[in-house]
């Protein structure tokens, strides 16, 4: 029943989504600012939510039915056919977005918060982790859990230093994707906004992005001391806690996401957005964008960086499949 | 301090960002000891590659408004003006013109150009004043 709960929670979230999207922006097309409110945006919306709840319910029910966790990932597909087809409808009232640039050639320097001790603090935690577990093999638990599902831990290997350095080489590598992620944002992404009380959102939206990806990368880091300390402690609840944590830090970014002007937008072409979701454009030299749909940054997939980066979580993914 | 370019204008954006920076160096608002962004920054905000702005830095530093040399970006330094000599003179008088006729094809009256270039000059002999 909780993954039902997450499931209606996400669609419920995403079925409000187009509410929240910056003025000028409709479904990742540039619009005028009047249009959201017309007859056609209406049924644009409509059409998009019929969509994702035609994917969402037949994947409860489907789940309900079997007990089968795959059909929750139906909803995944679901979205991005439901985006597809409104960001489509959407460019029939594409409107030109403004080609002039400004930029503050006295912007204050950004720093990430915590400095580089805060960047390197995860990864340092579990060098030295490592370190101390190459000491102390003998006190390592003998048997470990390295997947938990809805009703705690169902994976479990044993002590051997494949598992056990495979293990904080995955965590390191999520990690240190985490940590990459922030110090992008604040430091690879285009500030938008040349000066006044826009640039000052900008500057704190991102602030709290670096955080929010900080707090994520101490997880993998956290994890990994308490399986191979004391993995008794592992439990549903500490999923639970990590989910309101990152609903709070969720719920801070929208209340604090910056009122960029409809007119100046976010400098990136509409048609670079790949079914509204996804950036790609090689001559931007920017790693992070601002996302057109939704609260956030997401990766410019056309800049090489962007690729060199998704490769940490995809080494991390891979190491945890190893260790099944 | 703001730094303006078009990028659907049919001038190069090297040359943009030149005449941009140029404008805020000849008026002051960078002073000599500025800081500016460093390449990388520069072309992430405007939307354009590392080596326009490059480029464009090292046009300046060839007019001798910047010091590129050392790492983390260009540094405005105190600059000595040439002296122009005729040629120069006359490729700005030539420059000028072809300004004045531009603004002339999109409409401009004759009035109103003149009366730009009057406030133009005016706050130029403020400037020196």
């Amino acid at each position: 029943m909780i993954l039902v709960a997450i499931l209606l929670l996400v669609s419920a979230f995403l079925h409000f989504l187009p509410r929240l999207t910056r003025p000028g922006l409709f479904f990742a097309v540039t619009v005028d600012p009047a249009f959201p409110a017309s007859p056609a945006a209406a049924r644009i919306t409509l059409s998009f939510r019929i969509i994702l709840w035609s994917f969402t319910l037949p994947s409860i029910a489907l789940f309900c039915l079997t007990q089968r966790q795959e059909f929750v990932l139906l909803q995944i597909p679901g979205y991005y056919c439901a985006m597809a087809v409104a960001h489509r409808r959407a460019l029939a009232y594409a409107a030109p977005a403004e080609s002039a640039v400004e930029v503050s050639l006295s912007a204050p320097r950004e720093s990430f918060p915590g400095g580089p001790i805060a960047m390197l603090a995860p990864l340092v935690s579990l060098a030295a982790l490592a370190l101390w577990a190459s000491r102390n093999w003998n006190r390592l638990p003998e048997h470990f859990p390295v997947h938990w599902g809805m009703h705690g831990a169902d994976r479990w290997v044993w002590r051997t230093p494949a598992s056990v350095y495979g293990l904080l080489a995955a965590d390191g590598a999520m990690s240190l994707f985490f940590v990459l992620i922030g110090v992008g944002i604040l430091y690879w992404s285009r500030r938008t906004s040349a000066g006044g009380s826009v640039a000052f959102e900008e500057r704190r939206f991102r602030r709290i992005n670096a955080q929010v990806f900080l707090a994520l990368a101490c997880f993998p880091a956290g994890q990994a001391w308490i399986i191979l300390l004391q993995p008794a402690a592992i439990s549903a609840w500490l999923a639970g806690a990590a989910l309101v944590i990152g609903a709070i830090y969720y719920a801070a970014l929208i209340r604090n996401r910056p009122r960029l002007s409809a007119r100046a937008g976010d400098h990136t072409p509409d048609r670079c957005w790949k079914l509204g979701i996804f950036y790609f454009n090689p001559s931007d030299p920017a790693v992070f964008v601002l996302q057109r749909f939704g609260i956030g940054y997401t990766f410019n997939f056309g800049n090489r960086w962007s690729w060199a980066m998704l490769a940490t979580i995809v080494a991390a993914v891979s190491l945890r499949v190893v260790l099944r | 301090m703001i730094l303006r370019i078009d990028l659907a204008s049919s001038v190069p954006a090297v040359r943009q960002i030149v005449d941009g920076l140029r404008l805020l160096l000849v008026n002051g608002e960078l002073p000599p000891g500025a800081q500016l962004p460093s390449v990388r920054r520069l072309g992430t905000d405007l939307g354009v590659h590392f080596n326009t702005v490059a480029e464009a830095y090292r046009t300046l530093a060839a007019e001798g408004w910047l010091d590129i040399a050392r790492r983390g970006g260009a540094r405005v330094i105190a600059r000595k003006p040439p002296r122009p000599d005729p040629e120069s003179a006359a490729g700005f008088q030539r420059r000028l013109r072809e300004l004045i006729a531009d603004g002339q094809s999109r409409g401009f009256p004759r009035g109103r150009i003149a009366r730009e270039l009057r406030r133009l000059a005016e706050s130029l002999e403020e400037v020196r004043s």
